[in-house]
């Protein structure tokens, strides 16, 4: 009787599924893109095979990235963990007339301006990497290990705040997975909540 | 477009910084954000609870619990006294407010949540102040924070009322067992409940777990439900389930009414708990046991004191009918039993039109307008005036219903067939209740067919006497005996008759009553004059004028049956002084999160059956001892007038009439609460008292 009613829910939900988004599962393949950077030059995941690669899905009026860029915190780490030959991409979902969404020139303002270390900045105006990667919040973070697989996909740190000042004190995820894979272990937290403001598709 | 970039950068760092000297929340910000205490004279170790009201600007949004794909939770730091311990917050049910692809939990316009602060130190007056961080987004978002403040133990008026407004947005915690299963890439809800049709009701079901990441928040729920269970599914979240194997879960519908509405309950992760076998058999079988309650009901109703006169009065033209043909008697019982037929397919009709309608009305709903109580008591008055031979039906004048039901053969039994109906109806016969709760659940044919069955059950024991000369030869030999048989039977119709004017009395006071009572008095005469037939022409025609004015009269107490507006708890919290409060729903809440068990009557003054279990085993001095010693918090729901929030709290227990009451044992420590114990419809002493020592209350030990 059960069974009946688990398939007829489930039909009705195949019947029904909305334009879902595929999350990305950790321990399985990250999923491939290419996309276009601040400088016009083309970018794969697949490239980087053999590197560490971290994403950070980023809108420059998010109150949220405001907090860790005011703060420098983000600088900060896209510089050490980019000297540990891992590659960071920053990624721009956001779709045009959006908030957030920047043309190839302001973005690259806004990295000089804020002296940001990210190995490359690449906009994603139709939304169509952010979707892929299930990216909800700016700003989302997501860590791929040597071989492609997704090892990482949450929260920057562990205090949700929008208070500059919490980001020193917070226990960074993103360092954590990174120290862990540098160092050949597992990574200990692999999935959180990523906090934040919505990415604005 | 850059300079308003490095502005907006400016303003949003003033606003990141300048948290500590803002005092007040700035008007120019997107949410208001006012304390309301529930109470403001506070001693040293008391707890109140305090409203954090939330007003938010139109368009915008703040957030629930578990914010959902992106958001934040607020942030809340109480200082001013010393040591201040603050519980979690009691948010309101959520809202869904979908962005693009994502999906948000939380509230527009305006919220109130609410928080419980304990003061382990107090130092006179002193000012007690919130901290928030809170996060507001339309399109974009904006962090905010506030200060407010209130003063305790100085001039600062609480505002109770406030908090219990807030209280009733409130989803209601609900201790049914539940479990969250992944199964085929969903999360698969599993509710049990002992209530039976308890989701019978519920629309538009949604699901919010309190934990991120269980279910995929954009994805639709879906709800199935048996007789005791509702399983909801929904696409599963990117989280595992053995991250957060416990999470509250917020579940929210519409009612029968179009409310939004939610309970809460603690989901765990597990098998499913097992479904009988085949629910459908379940089904069948509450049908099957309705209809044969329905019919048990029915039957015993014929001995209820309103309807056991007119059946005796049937039952004696049949010891007349003894040596005439077996046919004719059998035709009287067949048109008997279409006349209560179909009498009970228009009230049954009435009601479920009623009910299509969305009001809230239930069995004995025709007995919360007044006009039917005087109805009803004149009618009764007037077969009593008949049965103790004050006028005689054979009389010249016309007097509606009698004189048709004594017309002989068939359009008399018919009658007299409604005419039953008619006085059954401020009757209700033990086994109807859960007929009736079970008929006013189900699709209208169904409800129609256990009216229909109620109504046979009431013409069966007629119907038997036509059909069964054996049956017929019981019945005592005609003579003198019946003349005085029938006279006895007035004093029957004479009570109902007092009964339903103290039901008047309850429902448009004093006056009221007294208009009844000369409508009575007004009926004896008219039927007085009517009997004198003067000789002469106009002697009759004086005698005529005078009747008419009499029963002009009598009509015209219809007019002055005004229903007082539906009687609030709080009248009659304000008249309780004995070991009950009224009812309210968010009084019944408030127990809920205690610890002490609770009783809640339901009641109405027209309903005999619930007086009479109050004589008999509730407003007894052992059963108040038995209340008081174990703290038994005791919620009395008056039912006279209509009160949508009995109504509600009937249907959730399948119910849709008085009596009914239901025992929530005490909750153990820091547990669950057991199941609650819907009583049986007659109560004992014995009862009440077995209910209330059953071994969950072992705990004591």
């Amino acid at each position: 009787m059960i069974k009946t009613f688990f398939l007829g829910a489930l039909a009705v939900l195949a019947l029904s599924a909305a334009p879902a988004m595929a999350a990305p599962e950790i321990g399985k393949a990250a999923p491939d893109f290419t996309a276009t950077d601040t400088n016009g030059k083309s970018h794969k995941l697949s490239d980087f095979k053999g590197k560490v690669v971290v994403l950070e899905w980023t809108n420059p009026e998010c109150p949220y990235v405001v907090k860790h860029y005011d703060s420098k915190n983000m600088q900060k780490l896209q510089e050490e963990i980019t000297a540990k030959d891992v590659v960071w991409l920053s990624i721009n979902s956001g779709a045009e007339g959006k908030q957030g969404h920047l043309t190839a020139d302001a973005a690259n303002t806004y990295i000089k301006d804020h002296g940001a270390k990210q190995t490359a900045y690449l906009l994603d105006p139709k939304g169509e990497v952010g979707k892929a990667y299930d990216a909800k919040t700016t700003p989302h973070m997501f860590v791929v290990d040597k071989d492609g697989t997704l090892v990482y996909d949450g929260a920057i740190d562990d205090n949700d705040s929008a208070n500059k000042e919490d980001a020193a004190g917070a226990k960074n995820y993103v360092t954590a997975a990174v120290d862990a894979l540098v160092a050949g272990k597992p990574v200990e937290t692999s999935k959180t909540k990523p906090y934040g403001c919505g990415v604005k598709y | 477009m850059f300079r308003r970039l490095i502005l907006s950068f400016g303003l949003l760092g003033l606003i990141l910084t300048g948290f500590s000297n803002t005092s007040l929340s700035a008007a120019d910000q997107n949410v208001a954000v006012r304390l309301l205490p529930e109470k403001t004279s506070v001693a040293a170790g008391e707890t109140i609870t305090v409203g954090i009201q939330q007003k938010i600007r139109p368009g915008w949004h703040t957030y629930w619990a578990n914010p959902g794909d992106s958001g934040a939770v607020i942030r809340v730091k109480w200082s001013g006294a010393k040591n201040i311990e603050a519980a979690p917050v009691q948010w309101p049910i959520p809202k869904k407010l979908p962005m693009g692809p994502l999906m948000n939990f939380g509230y527009e316009d305006e919220v109130t949540l609410l928080q419980d602060i304990t003061f382990p130190n107090v130092n006179g007056e002193q000012t007690i102040t919130a901290d928030i961080e809170l996060l507001v987004c339309d399109e974009i978002c904006i962090p905010e924070t506030h200060q407010a403040s209130f003063i305790i133990n100085g001039n600062e008026e609480p505002v109770p009322a406030a908090v219990e407004l807030a209280r009733t947005k409130l989803p209601i915690d609900m201790g049914w067992q539940t479990t969250m299963t992944e199964m085929d890439g969903n999360l698969v809800v599993m509710i049990a409940t002992d209530t039976p049709n308890a989701f019978n009701k519920l629309r538009s079901i949604e699901l919010y777990p309190e934990e991120w990441g269980l279910i995929s928040n954009p994805a639709k729920a879906r709800a199935e439900k048996d007789e005791g269970h509702l399983i909801i599914t929904q696409k599963r979240g990117e989280r595992d389930l053995s991250d957060a194997p416990i999470s509250n879960l917020v579940v929210v519908y519409e009612d029968a009414q179009g409310a939004r509405k939610a309970v809460r309950v603690s989901g765990v992760t597990g098998d499913a708990i097992p479904v009988e076998k085949s629910s459908v058999v379940q089904e069948t079988g509450g049908f099957v046991k309705a209809i044969l309650f329905a019919l048990l009901g029915g039957i015993i109703l014929n001995l209820m004191p309103c309807v056991f006169p007119v059946l005796s009065m049937k039952a004696l033209s049949l010891v007349k009918l003894k040596d005439k043909e077996l046919g004719k008697a059998r035709m009287n019982g067949i048109a008997y039993t279409v006349g209560i037929l179909a009498c009970f397919t228009v009230i049954a009709g009435i009601l479920l039109l009623l009910k299509a309608g969305g009001a809230q009305v239930g069995w004995g709903f025709q007995l919360q307008h007044p006009a039917i109580i005087l109805f009803l008591a004149y009618l009764f008055f007037t077969l009593g005036l008949n049965l103790i031979g004050f006028f005689d039906i054979n009389s010249r004048f016309v007097n509606a219903g009698q004189s048709l039901t004594q017309k002989t053969g068939m359009t008399g039994s018919f009658f007299t067939g409604v005419l039953a109906t008619l006085v059954a109806t401020p009757c209700t016969a033990p086994f109807m209740g859960v007929a009736m709760g079970y008929a006013l659940t189900q699709p209208a044919y169904i409800s129609l067919l256990i009216f229909l069955t109620l109504g046979f059950g009431l013409a069966l024991p007629y119907l038997a006497l036509t059909f069964l000369p054996a049956l017929r030869h019981v019945l005592p030999k005609p003579g003198a005996w019946m003349e005085t048989f029938k006279q006895f039977l007035a004093f029957p119709m004479f009570a109902s008759a007092c009964w339903l004017l103290w039901v008047l009395s309850q429902q448009i006071g004093h006056m009221g009553q007294l208009f009844a009572l000369l409508g009575m008095l007004a009926i004896a005469l008219g039927v007085w004059l009517l009997r004198k037939q003067p000789q002469r022409k106009e002697g009759r025609l004086i005698v005529l004028v005078l009747a008419f004015l009499t029963f002009g009269f009598v009509f015209s107490t219809f007019l002055t049956v005004q229903q007082d507006e539906a009687q609030t708890a709080d009248q009659i919290t304000l008249e309780a002084e004995d070991n009950w409060e009224g009812f309210t729903r968010a009084k019944l809440d408030d127990y809920l999160k205690g610890n002490d068990p609770i009783f809640v009557n339901m009641t109405a003054a027209w309903c005999i059956t619930c007086k009479v279990n109050e004589k008999v085993a509730l407003a007894i001095d052992s059963t108040r001892s038995l209340f008081e010693k174990n703290n038994v918090r005791y919620l009395k729901g008056d039912w006279t007038n209509q009160n949508p929030e009995i109504t509600n709290f009937l249907e959730e227990y399948g119910r849709s009439g008085v009596p009914l009451y239901v025992y929530y044992g005490p909750r153990m420590d820091g547990g669950a609460r057991p199941e609650p114990v819907v009583l049986p419809q007659i109560l004992t002493p014995g009862i009440v008292e077995d209910t209330i020592n059953q071994p969950t209350g072992e705990q004591d030990q």
